[in-house]
């Protein structure tokens, strides 16, 4: 369904998005994830084909974004981050004049409506003024007017940003129901856990690069296999030998000195390589007197990923 | 050409009504027009003095009321349209797939439906008018139908100041801007009605003239109307070309209208000077001229400083042209390279221009040198283009960031020629500094620096530069060509490895 090829956009000072490529099948949800500046908006402006890339290629239903980017107009939707402005506009009239901006005939356009409405929970404030919703209710006439054309891909860029927990479990909902309908779902956001839910895949990238990509439950399986580790030692000057002894061992990484007395370190392999590794400790004479291994979230992963971004 | 379901379905069209409707602003102000209007045919007008010239007072006074109201409803769509802009609104308008012209369209149609709806509100009081007494039939026609002419090419510019920053100070600048401009407009328009003998009569002779089939006022109202299109069109499209610059343009439509607007007006000027001009005074070749030296600065502006290749959209439907598309897309290329190839033939075909005129001269008894002197102007045009602002292109990260360019370069044009104008005049006041050696060097920069500076020097008889000028100015624009040719090249290799690897 999408496809993005190497895809890169340079600004005057900053690389924005680099070597970005990846897939999405058809029907997917996928969290698009990172912190703020990581180049997610500027990866989701050049898909939504209102930006040029600087290098690389974005395929949508097979057909690249530069050369047919007005058919590619007609089966995306895109919600960016920002509303526009509509003064003297009511929700109806909102939605009428997007429903003629995408040329829906004016036999089934009243039907398009009515469904956008009742799907999203509009109907209620139809006659409302725009300018006077509330966030929560913009977001929905936002995502409404994304549905217009009926899209088969939907990007949407934090649409959460800014909701009541309430909103988002409204939002993820919704979501869940358009991805049951068969659109493909592209949708980002800084929080990991706000999308770990309801995603398929997840795309994770930081300073504009890819990070990780794949199936969420393999990401958080491989994920599950990481382990922070902290050991205390009676003996403070063993230190930098049991530093030299954890560097030698496989799967061992991001070793950290604390307190002069503390080393903490992060383990990525199965559980069952844990009780050895303690044994070895002891059985080379290191003095150790706590030994505390801690299994990793996703959210945990992410900000080591992204460390120093928040 | 445009069918009428396409103007009952625009989408923009339809918003821009629905919210006209809604709005408080436009109720009032309706409700006032009317009220207004009542109240002086009613009260005012039949107890006021002149029997004979009530008529024209009302007139008067009902002009005065409608243009007003032009102006509120070009204030509230300028008003609607640049804070659309600067909040990114068209953004959403382009992803549902409408056409940049649509959105104009849209926007010019609902701007003139608001006019004309206050207009024949306007109109039957108008002709009210006529039976007071004072005024014919035809001038109140012929004033009616200048005002429907004036609106259209008045919006557009309207739309087109509302569409040029996404700044909120720039928008403000603006609005003073376009306040300045349509007070202007406004005494250029009261002037005409009140002072007798004004140009509405003869506009009404003109009007008779041409109901008559009179072959000259069909000629002119024929120039009138070709100049009248292309500037329209050439309006319309830069408003498409400012809604979306970074991914789409109207490139191709803006150079085209550019180029036809630039030989249609030698041609006229070539076929006018035949029979009227020759012999008298040949201070007309400014006119011509600096016509011509505005339109290439506007190409400048508008694509010199720009991103060297044009936007993806743009290559790709270049290379799908077939027929006489491709053949326009040859000749008035998209992209820095097919500016500077199109300012080069505009200078050439001035430079023809010129050189027709010079060899008509010889039979004449005109000094030729105020000709030379005309026709520099527009030679120097490479030159003002290429220093400084051109060098800075071939500085990357500054050739990304061509908008700050552009602004910068402007800025420079206009700071800088004001202020060495300003430095020339208060030097010149005072007799001390008059001819002495500071003076001319001011005169001099004026003639180099800048655009704006280097015409109000050039009108400068007493300078010593006067005589010469045309050979400093056709020095300095042999030499902008030479740098503008050596920057292209620049350019293209800064841009090289850039292009295969979107495609
Ligand atoms: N129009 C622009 N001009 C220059 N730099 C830009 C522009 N847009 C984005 N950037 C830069 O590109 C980088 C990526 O920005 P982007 O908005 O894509 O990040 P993001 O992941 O969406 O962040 P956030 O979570 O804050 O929305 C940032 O460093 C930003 O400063
Ligand atoms: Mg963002």
């Amino acid at each position: 369904m999408l496809k993005v090829d190497n895809l890169t956009k340079d600004f005057p000072k900053v690389r924005a998005v680099d070597n970005l490529s990846f897939e999405l099948q058809k029907g997917r949800i996928c969290g698009f994830v990172g912190p703020n500046g990581a180049g997610k908006t500027t990866a989701m402006r050049i898909i939504a084909t209102l930006d040029d890339p600087t290098f690389g290629k974005v395929y949508v239903s097979d057909k690249s974004i530069a050369e047919r980017p007005y058919d590619i107009r007609r089966i995306i939707g895109f919600m960016p981050d920002h509303y526009g402005v509509y003064p003297d506009l009511s929700v109806l009239d909102y939605l009428e004049f997007y429903a003629r901006a995408y040329e829906i005939p004016s036999s089934s356009r009243k039907r398009r409506i009515e469904q956008i409405m009742n799907f999203t929970g509009l109907d209620k404030i139809a006659e409302k003024d725009v300018e006077t919703l509330s966030k929560g209710m913009r977001q929905r006439l936002n995502l409404g007017r994304a549905l217009i054309n009926d899209p088969q891909l939907l990007i949407m860029d934090e649409p959460a940003a800014g909701l009541d927990p309430r909103a988002r479990v409204e939002l993820r909902y919704l979501i869940k129901q358009l991805a049951e309908q068969g659109k493909t779902i592209f949708v980002s956001s800084h929080i990991l856990t706000e999308l770990g839910e309801i995603c398929d895949d997840i795309l994770i990238i930081d300073k504009g690069k890819k990070v990780a990509f794949g199936d969420v439950n393999e990401i958080q399986k491989s994920m599950q296999k990481t382990f922070e580790i902290s050991v205390k030692l009676l003996e403070a000057p063993q230190i930098q030998g049991l530093e030299r002894f954890l560097m030698e061992r496989p799967g061992i990484s991001n070793i950290r000195i604390k307190n002069h007395d503390s080393i903490i370190f992060t383990f990525s392999k199965d559980i069952a390589e844990i009780p050895p590794i303690m044994r070895e400790m002891t059985s080379q004479g290191f003095s150790v007197i706590e030994f505390k291994p801690q299994m990793m979230t996703m959210e945990d992963v992410f900000i080591q990923i992204t460390e120093g971004e928040f | 050409m445009i069918k009428p379901r396409e103007i009952s379905e625009n989408a923009m069209l339809f918003k821009d009504i629905t919210q006209w409707i809604r709005n408080k602003t436009f109720l009032a102000l309706f409700l006032s027009l009317l009220f207004g209007a009542g109240a002086i045919s009613f009260f005012f007008v039949p107890v006021s003095g002149d029997a004979a010239q009530l008529g024209v007072i009302a007139f008067s006074i009902f002009t005065i009321i409608l243009f007003i109201y032009t102006l509120v409803i070009a204030g509230m769509g300028f008003n609607l349209t640049s804070r659309e802009f600067a909040n990114k609104t068209f953004e959403l308008y382009e992803l549902s797939g409408m056409s940049l012209e649509r959105m104009i369209l849209g926007k010019l149609l609902s701007l003139l439906t608001q006019f004309l709806f206050g207009y024949f509100c306007i109109v039957p009081f108008m002709f009210f008018a006529y039976f007071l007494g004072g005024l014919d039939f035809i001038s109140i026609f012929g004033a009616s139908f200048l005002m429907i002419l004036f609106s259209v090419p008045l919006y557009l510019f309207i739309l087109l100041l509302s569409l040029s920053s996404k700044s909120v100070k720039i928008g403000l600048i603006g609005r003073i801007f376009v306040g300045i401009v349509l007070l202007y407009m406004g005494f250029g328009l009261l002037s005409l009605i009140f002072i007798p003998r004004s140009p509405l009569s003869g506009v009404s002779d003109f009007i008779k003239s041409l109901l008559t089939f009179d072959l000259e006022a069909l000629k002119i109202a024929l120039v009138f109307f070709i100049f009248y299109i292309q500037l329209c069109f050439l309006l319309f499209y830069i408003c498409c070309n400012f809604i979306s610059s970074t991914n789409d343009s109207r490139e191709l439509q803006i150079k085209l209208l550019l180029f036809t607007l630039f030989l249609s007006w030698l041609l006229v000027f070539h076929a006018l000077y035949r029979n009227a001009i020759r012999g008298s005074d040949a201070e007309i070749f400014l006119l011509v001229y600096i016509p011509v030296y505005l339109m290439l600065f506007l190409l400048g502006a508008l694509f010199y400083y720009h991103a060297f290749h044009p936007p993806l959209i743009i290559r790709n439907r270049q290379k799908e042209a077939r027929g006489f598309r491709r053949f326009l897309y040859h000749l008035f290329l998209p992209g820095a390279r097919g500016t500077h190839r199109l300012i080069l033939y505009m200078l050439l075909i001035t430079a023809l221009s010129v050189f027709f005129h010079y060899v008509g001269f010889k039979t004449g008894k005109n000094d030729p040198r105020l000709l030379l002197h005309a026709g520099s102007y527009c030679l120097q045009v490479p030159f003002f283009l290429a220093v400084p602002g051109g060098l800075f292109l071939c500085i990357r990260s500054l050739q990304n960031s061509n908008k700050t360019m552009k602004a910068l370069v402007i800025t420079w044009w206009v700071l800088s020629g004001v202020f060495l104008m300003i430095v020339y005049g208060i030097m010149e006041s005072s007799g001390y500094w008059r001819d002495s050696p500071l003076s001319n060097l001011v005169q001099f920069l004026s003639l180099v620096l800048s655009p704006v500076s280097t015409l109000f020097i050039g009108f400068e008889r007493r300078s010593p530069f006067h005589e010469i000028g045309y050979l400093i100015r056709g020095g300095l624009g042999l030499t902008g060509i030479v740098f503008m040719i050596w920057i292209l090249r620049r350019r293209r290799k800064l841009n090289e490895n850039l292009l295969d690897s979107i495609v």
